[in-house]
């Protein structure tokens, strides 16, 4: 009798166990994604200050950001935009079991940031040509523009370079069928990140290059 | 004890997507083409970048679906990041 009861309170155990594990598998997705926007928090204050340092080396020297190149950026922030749009479409996808266009989604993500990249490293350089360095300026090499410029675009860039890498690991997940329409948490994690990056350029195009 | 919670995935699908990225074109183009006007350019542009920044947000990354919890904890740092930003270009005139 006494083995009956608790054979049968095993059972109990173990399905109540498995009602906790589906609710603890959403708990701690919310957790997760709790955790990324704590760290995209911290990254809002990184860039904030580093936007701040910026707009403080641009009022001590107006005139040096006429060099910049405006056309040439402003492919590079549609890139971006449609670099977002591409990647909540995959995630758009992989809920709705279009694992074909999950796959190309990611894929044509990781091409617009790539792009992204090989477009600011070719403004870099032209700009190094300008006299615009991370140093000073030629006609002023006790310029601070140049310093707070680069280090603030430099950082997006390496955010992005991140991105890319990092989403070069979930499409190789992806194509080796990892992901499905119940569990793919892990796409929508990297979606967040990306979409901060993106963010972090829209208001870096408008601060630095419009204004 | 076997709840089950709803996943809060009424995601908005690929249609609003699409939706938003053809505002944020839009909102980008109109910043190009303010950006020959005169003063009046920075508050506008700035209006215009966030607005951006907040359609991201919001849809893409699906905060306005989400926890409560997530718009506060978000709230918090960009509130000190203008602060500071304001402040350090007073304080250092």
């Amino acid at each position: 009798m006494a083995q009956n009861i608790s054979a049968s309170h095993a059972v109990e155990v173990n399905a109540h166990s498995a009602g906790h594990a589906e609710e603890n598998a959403e708990h701690s997705s919310e957790n997760r994604k709790f955790a990324m926007w704590l760290f995209l928090a911290s990254e809002i204050m990184f860039f904030g200050v580093l936007i701040a340092g910026f707009i403080f080396a641009r009022l001590a020297h107006p005139d040096e950001h006429s060099v910049l190149n405006i056309p040439i950026t402003s492919l590079n922030t549609f890139l971006l935009l449609m670099s977002s749009f591409t990647v909540v479409r995959a995630l758009a996808a992989i809920e709705n079991n279009d694992r074909l266009k999950f796959l190309r989604s990611l894929a044509l993500t990781g091409l617009l940031g790539t792009l992204f990249l090989a477009i600011q490293m070719f403004e870099y350089t032209n700009l190094g040509h300008e006299g615009l360095t991370l140093s000073g300026t030629t006609g002023d090499p006790r310029s601070i523009f140049g310093m707070a410029f680069f280090t603030l675009t430099g950082f997006h860039g390496l955010h992005v370079l991140i991105g890319v890498l990092w989403l070069g690991r979930v499409f190789w997940n992806a194509f080796n069928g990892k992901y499905t329409k119940e569990d793919h948490f892990d796409v929508e994690f990297f979606g967040l990140y990306w979409h901060f990056v993106d963010v972090v350029w829209i208001l870096i195009f408008t601060i630095v290059y419009l204004i | 004890m076997n709840e089950t919670h709803p996943k809060e995935h009424h995601l908005p699908g690929e249609g609003l997507y699409f939706t938003v990225f053809l505002a944020l074109a839009a909102l980008t183009v109109t910043e190009l083409m303010v950006t020959y006007l005169p003063f009046v350019k920075v508050p506008l542009l700035l209006a215009l970048a966030i607005t951006k920044a907040w359609l991201v947000v919001q849809f893409y990354m699906h905060l306005r679906y989400d926890n409560r919890l997530f718009s506060y904890v978000l709230a918090l740092p960009v509130t000190i990041a203008v602060l500071v930003t304001i402040f350090l270009q007073v304080l250092v005139k």
